[in-house]
């Protein structure tokens, strides 16, 4: 297990800056700004410590902290790292990195709002490095990235020992940013330095796995089980990464020797129910989803595995039956004040409408939930509600509904005008790109489609582009690219089954790529 | 970093690269290639009015980031953004 679950990019692009003397500047508009000191200069003053400090005044707080991260982090036992940090807060309440920290992995949106606020509020009291840290996190979460990655480089280049920090560093950055080589460069450095730091391991074959090398990512998990026989993650990540390769059976093989070696760790049951899905087993898949969902205190986390739950009546075509489980999640969403999931779930129910009317009035009734008054945070609602105009773009697009696709893009251009969301810039280009194909201008669109490589809607728009603008080699290119995504999105469930269809169609027949 | 110099100049990088090496370029300021974006920031830190080009991924407190049309990397509509 590791991070948030993406997709390989295909279509990776670099962005440059420019820079000029001036100490600090990058960090503009960054909160809790420090005095001017540069890089060098941070690498220059030597740390007290080989690891960034960490600023208490409770023995009890900082041993939790540390549990919190040692779990979270190195263990990847998620759910036993938030108790641990909700403890360090609650031992030391002014403990600003741990309230960051918590903020930072949480899938609460309610804690996650409040215990940003909590870390802004105490950041005074914490060291220079702690608050360089927290405005990495901050930024890396709530879309300030050129602060945020300021502040991460000058924080590995003072603390280059500082194993955990690296690999914090290069999660995000394989994970979060499609930024592979750097994240492969940090890690590798790391493993240089300690070739038995084995999270640096797990995170090198994700990165490997998520930017087009898989074929180095399964050796490097033999090693990681070798090295770690009696931890259940070693093995769940090896399952994962076998998931994300397509090799179901192998996928279930890794998934049960680690719920062998801890029946607890539940990353591998939803790991292991997920693998059935796929494979197209969702009788399995839902006995296997139950397990995971009893496995889970976390209330967010519970109902995304309840999503996934329902979400195989739709895989398996029952779409009475999924929108009847997905309408009664969506009461219980609203009644547990979790709106983000409740707008998903809506957002979700609007994919699998047969009838595009009432999809669009699925997609309406997820917009209104994020119109509520609701503890939010401005990127959480921003990004949702990207999601769903980009849903009603491809939706509309797909029945014709010409005008309807330009209202949908309509708000999203206007977001896009103010979001440095990369998300949102995606659901943005996808909805143009959508547009611009109910105008039959393929060759524009295309272009489009391709800022948005990880969402299954926009790939399947961009096969039919490229497949209408004559280019049926790009379009085959795409269609397989598609076919080959295995994850647990409800954009995947959508569009993968169709895809693979439509190529085994193209094989028969010798057909182009793209039509539906 | 080659689209860069694709994008400004708009010629090949080689071609971009000769241009501005050229001895004979009536400006004053001289364009120098290193091998690292981490020479970049140094140079750029240690030299008051040097301007660097660097992959965003790389930038540190020690360097001001330029804004180009008021935008900053990640912005939207930002310009220095390519394969």
């Amino acid at each position: 297990m590791r991070g948030i679950m993406r997709i390989r990019n295909p279509f990776l692009y670099a962005i440059v800056a420019l820079v000029i003397t001036g100490a600090g500047a990058a960090a503009a508009g960054a909160q809790a700004q420090e005095p001017a000191t540069g890089a060098n200069a941070a690498a220059d003053a030597a740390p007290a410590a080989d690891t960034v400090p960490v600023t208490t005044s409770s023995a009890d707080a900082r041993l939790d902290y540390e549990h919190a991260l040692l779990y979270h982090e190195d263990l990847l036992f998620v759910d036993k790292g938030l108790v641990s940090l909700r403890k360090a807060v609650k031992a030391d309440p002014h403990f600003a990195l741990a309230h960051a920290m918590l903020a930072y992995f949480t899938s609460d949106p309610m804690e996650e709002r409040r215990e940003y606020a909590l870390a802004e509020k105490y950041i005074a009291k914490a060291s220079p490095d702690e608050r360089l840290l927290v405005r990495w996190i901050d930024g890396a979460k709530n879309g300030g990235l050129v602060p945020a990655i300021a502040a991460m480089n000058d924080l590995l280049a003072k603390y280059p020992n500082d194993k955990r920090l690296a690999n914090m560093a290069a999660e995000w950055l394989c994970s979060n940013q499609a930024a592979y080589e750097h994240g492969e460069r940090i890690l590798k450095n790391v493993l240089q330095k300690d070739p038995t730091y084995f999270p640096a391991l797990n995170n090198l074959a994700y990165c490997y796995a998520l930017s087009g090398q898989p074929s180095l990512a399964p050796p490097l998990m033999d090693q990681y089980v070798a090295a770690l026989p009696a931890q259940p993650n070693p093995q769940d990540s090896y399952g994962e990464i076998m998931r994300m390769l397509g090799d179901y059976p192998a996928a279930l093989e890794h998934y049960s020797k680690a719920l062998q070696i801890d029946s607890s760790f539940n990353t591998s049951q939803v790991g292991l129910a997920s693998t059935y899905a796929l494979m197209g087993d969702q009788q399995r898949a839902r006995v296997e989803y139950l397990k995971a969902i009893a496995g889970t205190k976390e209330r967010a986390t519970k109902l995304d595995y309840r999503i996934l739950w329902a979400m195989t009546y739709y895989r398996e075509n029952q779409l009475e039956r999924g929108s009847r489980e997905f309408a009664k999640l969506a009461v219980e969403a609203h009644a547990a004040d979790l709106p983000v999931e409740e707008a998903e779930i809506h957002r979700d129910m609007a994919l699998f409408n047969p009838d595009p009317r009432a999809a669009l009035r699925d997609l309406d009734a997820g917009r209104q939930v994020l119109t509520e008054n609701h503890e939010i945070s401005q990127g959480s609602r921003e990004i949702e509600l990207a999601n769903i105009l980009q849903t009603r773009a491809f939706i509309t697009e797909r029945a014709g509904m010409a005008d309807a696709t330009q209202k949908a893009l309509k708000p999203l251009t206007a977001m896009s005008q103010t979001s440095r969301s990369n998300l949102v810039q995606q659901s943005y280009h996808s909805a143009n790109g959508a547009a611009l194909m109910t105008e039959e201008k393929y060759d524009d669109a295309i272009p489009e489609l391709m800022e948005d490589p990880q969402n299954p809607l926009s790939l399947t728009l961009l096969a039919e582009a490229q497949s209408k603008a004559g280019q049926p080699v790009d379009a085959q290119k795409t269609l397989t690219t598609l076919a080959a995504i295995s994850d647990e999105r409800v954009e995947t469930a959508f569009a993968v089954p169709q895809a693979r269809a439509a190529l085994k169609e193209n094989s028969v027949t010798g057909g182009q790529a793209g039509g539906h | 970093m080659k689209f860069v110099i694709e994008k400004i100049l708009g010629v090949t990088f080689e071609e971009g690269k000769a241009i501005l090496n050229d001895p004979s370029r009536k400006i004053t300021a001289p364009v120098v290639f290193v091998s690292s974006d981490e020479e970049v920031i140094k140079i750029v830190e240690s030299s008051p009015g040097a301007i660097g080009v660097v992959d965003v991924y790389n930038i540190t407190s020690g360097v001001k980031v330029i804004k180009i049309d008021d935008k900053q990397p990640f912005d939207p509509g930002y310009s220095l953004k390519g394969h």
